[in-house]
């Protein structure tokens, strides 16, 4: 059952085994699981529920109605950095580009050398990574629906010796549309929405949206409920709910669940909620061809190149409506208007890089968290490459001439050039980043003096509190992270059923 | 209601002109598109904190973006290519939260513009037009 809480008459109060707040890749393979299990299960998510079937090309509406704060979320910090996230049921998953990678064996080593975590074994984790690929039918794009844009950087990459592959990703049915982040309207990417959440509901789940958890209440050091508000179509208080349950589950993603900790003022006697953000911050490289490319036809997100993960540089496609596009091109004006006449000559690629920056989350002014992140000097180092390496794969593909997110270096005409972008000492400063990939603020580890929870994703200051979302990496991943979150969602419910 | 004083809406005309003017290589420009109507729209889908942001944008542009030129005046009364000037210090200006300025400014803008079902015909954008996939 999902129920919209704006069609609830009254104010409600009433009892559960589990209560899980938010319905993104942490809270709905965990309410999926503990359903499964035959425990009462509530989901609640402050987003609404969207069907964007009826689509018509503007993709503004959808990022002005399932973006949080309309996609103006915003790091302070140098550079301040757009950290765009999903409100609506299925939360960011309903905005992402489906990109799905199992954890990285090597980093879930180097978290258990850095933070213990008694228990969590690669082994343990793969029965749930092909839970989820089953269910979401996660399978290598094809080349029928990658378009132009992935085949001609997968060329210049040959050219230069890289091995750009096919992304795993999430759409079964996919069409080639383009519009990922703009929630599929063909309605192929298997987001929670489309996947786990139904699910759940089918195996009892009962899924209220439009309601924000506000407070968690703790008896003896012991979770007892949770409570909040209704919000109407503006987002405003319509009413309230309260929740009792012995098991809550915290999936608010790595920017709320932070923020609804520090608001609680709990389960941080380690002072590390909020703490040890990482982003993935990524840049963006656009290529201007003589021929047409149509770069928005077929999936943006269809290749990677993966030679210099080992150095914490991936590389993956992107390419965006002119909507957005166009803020994200270093001009304005008459330059701007010049470029973009060229839009359909235009291929894009991204860098993302694995993070040593860290970051934090803070309560600040208005009901919302702040979000505070600068780049230090080996992040910017490894973007200055990734970003010389993208240029050079789009000489090679042929382009005339490169756009890169660095100040001072907007336009760049010949291989020649980068040679002096190479010889430049790039600061943060200089850098026009986006990034997609918040975790970390409530990390995992054995030591309840350096972490928020335990490798069973339980707090370790309070009994029956969990987190299941981003917030309990103990580091920067490196790959795209949903597949990771919904895998030790489902570890957390496996030891939660348990018990 | 409306989100937008007739003084906004005035620098943000006179922001829109330099950001997309009306010649070029595609036909439309600032005239062509309800930038105006876009704003109020975002606005009344945006919390507090980030209506109060487009605000303070607004009138720094209005009252003090001449100090990117030392050379005083109103933004919105300002010949065309001193605004085109003080905007490009802005974009290029070495602090970045100078920079946050135009940034944010200019996206809300050239998204308003780049939204338009016209401009969007006019540079070949087909994409799931009129809620069919124009996709091959
Ligand atoms: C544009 C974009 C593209 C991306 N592409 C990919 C990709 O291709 N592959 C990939 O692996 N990852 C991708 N990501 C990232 C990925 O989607 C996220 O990392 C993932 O969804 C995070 O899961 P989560 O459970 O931590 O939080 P979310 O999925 O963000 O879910 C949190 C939910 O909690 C709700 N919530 C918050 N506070 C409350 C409250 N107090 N009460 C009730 N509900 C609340 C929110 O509304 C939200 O729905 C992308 C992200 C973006 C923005
Ligand atoms: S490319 Fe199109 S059809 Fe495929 S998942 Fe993305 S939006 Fe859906």
């Amino acid at each position: 059952m999902i129920v919209d809480s704006s069609a609830l008459a009254t104010d409600f109060h009433e009892t559960a085994d589990a209560v899980v707040v938010g319905s993104g890749a942490g809270g709905a393979p965990m309410a999926f699981a503990l359903a499964s299990a035959g425990m009462k299960v509530y989901l609640i998510e402050e987003g609404k529920q969207y069907d964007i079937s009826g689509f018509k090309r503007n993709s503004w509406k959808v990022m002005r109605d399932m973006y949080r704060d309309s996609g103006t979320v915003l790091t302070l910090g140098v550079p301040s950095i757009p950290l765009p996230l999903g409100n609506a049921l299925g939360g960011t998953t309903i905005i992402n580009s489906g990109t799905c990678f199992r954890t990285p064996e090597n980093v879930l080593s180097q978290w258990k050398k850095q933070s213990g975590l008694t228990g969590l074994e690669y082994s343990r984790l793969i029965p749930h990574f092909e839970t989820v690929e089953k269910m979401l039918g996660i399978s290598d794009a094809t080349e029928e629906t990658v378009g132009a844009n992935n085949i001609l950087f997968a060329e210049g990459a040959k050219k230069l010796g890289l091995h750009p592959k096919p992304l795993p990703r999430n759409a079964p049915g996919c069409k080639g549309a383009g519009l990922c982040v703009f929630g599929c309207p063909n309605g192929a990417k298997q987001s929670m929405e489309k996947s786990f959440i139904p699910a759940a509901s089918q195996k009892g789940a009962a899924v209220i949206t439009s309601a924000r958890v506000e407070k968690i209440l703790i008896e003896n050091k012991k979770a007892k409920s949770v409570s909040g508000s209704f919000r109407d179509g503006n987002k405003n208080k319509r009413g309230i709910f309260r929740i009792d349950a012995p098991v809550i589950i915290l999936s608010c993603g790595a920017i709320y669940t932070p923020y609804l900790l520090l608001k609680n003022k709990l389960a941080n006697s380690s002072g590390q909620a909020g703490k040890n953000l990482h982003i993935h911050p990524a840049a963006k490289v656009v290529g201007l061809f003589k021929d047409k490319i149509n770069s928005w036809s077929g999936i943006p997100q269809g290749y990677y190149v993966d030679d210099y993960a080992h150095e914490g540089i991936m590389f993956e496609g992107f390419f965006l409506p002119p909507t957005f596009l166009s803020f994200a091109l270093p001009a304005f004006g008459m330059d701007l208007k010049k470029y973009m006449a060229g839009y359909c000559k235009m291929a894009g690629f991204g860098i993302m890089v694995t993070d040593t920056s860290r970051g934090k989350v803070t309560v600040g002014i208005d009901n919302a968290p702040m979000v505070f992140y600068s780049v230090n000097r080996a992040d910017t180092e490894k973007i200055k490459k990734g970003i010389e390496i993208a240029s050079r794969v789009y000489f090679a593909a042929g382009a005339e001439k490169i756009l890169v997110p660095l100040l001072g270096f907007d336009e760049i005409t010949s291989p020649e050039e980068l040679k002096i972008l190479h010889e430049a000492e790039i600061k943060p400063s200089q850098l026009e980043l986006s990034a997609f990939h918040p975790m970390g603020t409530c990390r995992m580890g054995d030591n309840p003096k350096q972490s928020v929870v335990n490798s069973y994703l339980e707090t370790h200051d309070v009994k029956g509190l969990y987190i299941a979302d981003a917030s309990v990496f103990p580091s920067s991943l490196g790959v795209n992270p949903q597949v990771t979150i919904m895998a030790l969602s489902l570890w957390c419910a496996e030891n939660i059923i348990k018990k | 209601m409306r989100n937008l004083s007739d003084r906004e809406v005035r620098t943000i005309t006179a922001i829109a002109e330099v950001l997309v003017p009306q010649d070029g290589p595609f036909p439309y420009g600032y005239k062509d598109v309800d930038i105006t109507g876009f704003i109020e729209d975002f606005l009344s889908h945006t919390p507090f904190r980030v209506k109060w942001f487009v605000y303070l944008n607004l009138w720094i542009f209005e009252y003090f973006s001449w100090i990117a030129l030392m050379s005083p005046g109103i933004f919105s009364r300002m010949k065309f290519e001193k605004r085109k000037k003080i905007i490009l210090a802005f974009r290029k200006n070495k602090y970045f939260a100078i920079r946050g300025i135009y940034l944010f400014t200019s996206i809300v803008l050239l998204m308003a513009f780049y939204n338009d079902e016209k401009v969007m015909d006019s540079i070949g954008y087909y994409g799931y037009k009129d809620g069919v996939n124009k996709i091959k």
